[in-house]
Parts: structure tokens; sequence; C-alpha cells
């Protein structure tokens, strides 16, 4: 079943055309053989090499930009691509998304999606992981962009689904994810980090979210103590798992009301290395996605605006505490039209 | 999940609060600003995480210990409140931070360590973490789980 969830193209549809531009060829072969294993036709562009203009041609499904030693290069040529195809589906693989020279990409809606090269699969060495990269492409190339099980590798691993009828509820959820943290053996640092995650990602859910009919927050000046019902479209959808490489994390709810600015905003604190300063206002801190931000080996957003916000959160576990503080962070931030369309 | 509470112990000579659960909205430090201990010594090693609501409750707790004038010492500051000193300014105010828990992982048996780093002001040596320290329980080479470069990158900022 999860294996069908990352099988998503139509091999009988036209193959979508990729282009990589690459500074090693060790990245190229990673990342030629996961785009090929996809059904994607691959043309390749060394970042050093002179290019022509036809090179950039509009017709290409996604463009994917792996970053060396001479960042700026790949960056001028991501901006080169964005000013000729707005719309472009773009995707920087590069050491870590916290680095201040992506920050403009990143400000300017120019990029959305950075994989972290240095990544979890093997911290500390010039690789990435062929899945994230597998399933970022494949959610750009569709527009299918919801759900946590596209993140899992294996077929029958269980995924844990409760679902908060009350604001109360979080206290349960937070207990039986930190049981469940202890079940498959999370050590104390990482498991720590899981649980903070959750718990911002079910305030921000469940104060939040919610919205009037007249647009304006319902909930976010409520003091977080308070306990009360939450009627049907405000209940909240938490998934999680372990395929034994990363704990997997998702928050979803049903307003989609977490816009890019709000996103782009917080995660600058973290990019620009900024210590995180406490909004004075009532209700939360304004502190949640700063501090999420940094815990996560992979922090993704999927947003429909009006219809549904999920946030994924991925812990790389497998080689310890070590790893998963060394590992590269990787960031995707996806928005689509109320009608599906990836924005 | 375990609200936030504190007992008084004895650290050395020194009477202090031990503060023990996870700091989060319901997190009380009433009882704390009304303690007669001065200076305040507050002894950090239970604490088990601390939310972005927790962080409010906190951040006032120390203004408003700062605005008394009272001194605040912190011992054996847990790693929830370590990476939150890194990450929000102004997180500790004006304390005196007189050590750190430095978590460590044993791969050998499993065992999660915490150990204190001493980082007062006057320690002769500037405080420094080990990578790599055998371990208490069955003597192999335990790892430091943090990244020691940035550890304890919150005492240059203050």
């Amino acid at each position: 079943m999860l294996l069908e969830k990352t099988q998503v193209l139509d091999h009988r549809s036209p193959r979508p055309r990729v282009l990589v531009a690459h500074t090693s060829p060790s990245i190229r072969n990673h990342v030629r053989r996961a785009l090929g294993s996809m059904g994607c036709e691959v043309e390749e562009l060394p970042v050093a090499a002179p290019y022509s203009s036809a090179v950039l041609d509009p017709t290409r499904s996604l463009y994917v930009l792996e970053t060396g030693d001479n960042p700026e290069r790949t960056l001028a040529l991501a901006g080169e691509i964005s000013g000729r195809h707005p719309n472009a589906p773009l995707l920087v693989i590069a050491p870590d998304y916290r680095r201040a020279l992506l920050l403009e990409l990143l400000g300017g809606r120019t990029l959305n999606h950075i994989i972290a090269k240095q990544g979890a699969i093997a911290a500390g060495l010039p690789l990435i992981d062929e899945t994230e990269l597998i399933v970022t492409c494949s959610k750009l190339l569709t527009n299918d962009i919801f759900g946590l099980a596209k993140y899992l590798r294996l077929w029958g691993v269980e995924v844990c689904s409760p679902s908060l009828t009350r604001a109360a509820d979080r206290e349960l959820v937070l207990s039986d994810l930190a049981r469940f943290l202890r079940v498959v053996d999370c050590r104390s640092a990482i498991a720590q980090a899981v649980v903070m995650t959750a718990d911002e990602l079910l305030m921000n859910a469940i104060f939040n979210a919610p919205r009037r009919e007249d647009g304006a927050p319902k909930y976010a000046h409520r003091n977080r103590q308070e306990k009360f019902e939450l009627e049907e479209r405000e209940r909240v959808s938490v998934s999680y798992a372990c395929d034994g490489r990363y704990i997997a994390l998702s928050v979803s709810d049903n307003f989609g009301s977490l816009s890019r600015e709000v996103i782009f905003r917080y995660l600058r604190d973290s990019i620009e290395g900024r210590a995180a300063t406490m909004e004075s206002k009532h209700g939360g801190a304004g502190l949640g996605i700063h501090m999420l931000s940094q815990a996560v080996t992979q922090l993704v957003f999927n947003v429909q605006p009006g219809v549904r916000t999920e946030v994924i959160a991925l812990f790389y576990v497998r080689n310890g505490p070590r790893a998963f503080h060394e590992a590269g962070r990787s960031l995707n931030i996806f928005f689509t039209s109320t009608e599906g369309e990836l924005l | 999940m375990t609200t936030m509470s504190f007992r008084e112990a004895k650290s050395g000579e020194r009477a202090c609060l031990v503060l023990g659960g996870d700091i989060t909205e319901e997190a009380d430090f009433a009882p704390l600003l009304a303690s007669a201990l001065t200076p305040l010594v507050l002894d950090l090693v239970e604490v088990g995480r601390i939310n972005s609501s927790g962080v409010r409750e906190w951040l006032s707790f120390v203004r408003e210990i700062a605005a008394a004038g009272r001194p605040l010492v912190l011992l054996r500051c847990a790693p929830a409140m370590v990476h939150q000193a890194n990450m929000i300014t102004n997180f500790l105010g004006g304390a005196e931070v007189h050590s750190v828990l430095a978590p460590y992982s044993c791969a050998a048996c499993d065992y999660d360590h915490l150990e204190e780093v001493p980082t007062a002001r006057n320690e002769a040596a500037p405080p420094n973490i080990a990578e790599q320290r055998p371990c208490p329980r069955c003597g192999e080479i335990m790892e430091f789980s943090d990244l020691s470069s940035h550890y304890l990158a919150f005492l240059n900022a203050r």
C-alpha cells in the first residue's frame, strides 16, 4: 500500500522532463537514478558549464539544482530559471536549508523546496536521501501533496492516527506519542524534540488554525490551558510512525489558514541564526515554528488555503542522537490552489 | 506529561529549589517568586521539556526576578533549558549559570547519561565538553549527543 503511494506518476503519460544542474558526478548519478526510477526524462547541466538560453526552455516539468562549493552560481541559475518561468517547480539540493544564501530565494517565493545534501541517510557524507528526493519530486509533478505515508519507506509500518475532538486531548496524544517513542527505542535526546514538535504543531492546529466565517482567528487569543470542545471542522488529525530511519509525524487541520508569509517570517530567524524573541500577544508565544525548525530533520508544509494545512516533521533516528543533530535539514513548502493545483 | 513542580533541597551547603517536570502553559512560578531564598538558586536537573507557552511563563518569571533585584543562580541546566537558551533572546535573563547538563549516549548499552559541566565565570578553564566519555554503566565509550560547537553558544552571547 505504501509503495503504491509513491508510484504516482502515470507511465502512459509523456515522461516528465527534468533538468538537473549539478556540481559533482556522485550527486548527478544519485539524482539521475532516483528520477529515472520515477520514469522521468533527465537532462543534465554541469553548473559550471556555459549554457544557452535553450537549456532553460519552459517545457520542463521540474528543475533540480545542486549547490556545490560555489552556491552563488547555482542560485543565480535558480534566479534565471524563475525569471523566465515564474511557475517552474524548482528544487535545490544544498547542505542545509538554514543558509543565508537561500533566504533571498525563499523570501522571494522563487524557492520552496530544499533537500539536504549532507542529509539524514548518511549524516556527514555528501549524499542525499533518494526517498526524500523521489517523494518531493513526485509531489511536485502530480500535485498530490498530502499524506504522511508517502515518506515512510517500509511496507508493514503501523501508522498511529489519533484525532483530537477537545483541546484537552493534546495532553493525551502527547502521552501516547511519548509511550510510542519508548516502544521504538527512540533515544531521549530525539524523543524530546519529537514531543516538543508535536506539542507546538498541535497548539497551532487547535488554537491558531480555526477561523470564523469572516476569516478572523477564532481561538488564537485563548489561553493554552483552556479546555474546550472542538467543533467538527476544528478536529485535528495526527499521524505518527517509525520506519527505522525516521520518526515521522504529521498534524492536520481543516482550515488551511497558515500563510507562506507566516512560515517564512518564523523560519527567517532560524535561517539567519538569530535567537527568537517572544511576541507580546495574548494566546500563543509566537515561537512554535521557530522552535520546531531547529529540531526537525525534514520539515514539510502542505497547505491548501481554506481547506487544509498539514505539517509533516521527520526526525532521523537510525544512527542515534549525534547523527540526528549533525544531519542537514530539509524544507518543503507546498501550496496548492483551492482546486488543488500547485502554486 | 508531568506538570512542573519543585522541592527544597541542598546543593552542597547551599539551599536550593529543584525544579522538575515539563514547563508548559500550566507551570506556576508564583511559589518560586514568593520563596525567601536569596539568591534564588534553582537546580534544573529534573526539567523535562519546555514548550512555547512554557517559554512565555519562564520569561515572565526571570523578568520578575530581575525587576525585584533578586540574584538568580541556575545549577545543572537540563538540555531542554540549554536548547532554549541558545534559541530565545534573553531566555536566562540575568541569571548566573553555574553548570549545565551535557547529554551523552552509549551505543553499547543504550544508556542515556547527563554529565554536569561547570560553566561559572570564575572557573579556571573555559567550559569544555568532551566529545567522548566512558559510560558509567558499561565502561564503553559513549558519545556526546549534541553538537559541542553549538551547545554552550549561549554562554558567549551573554
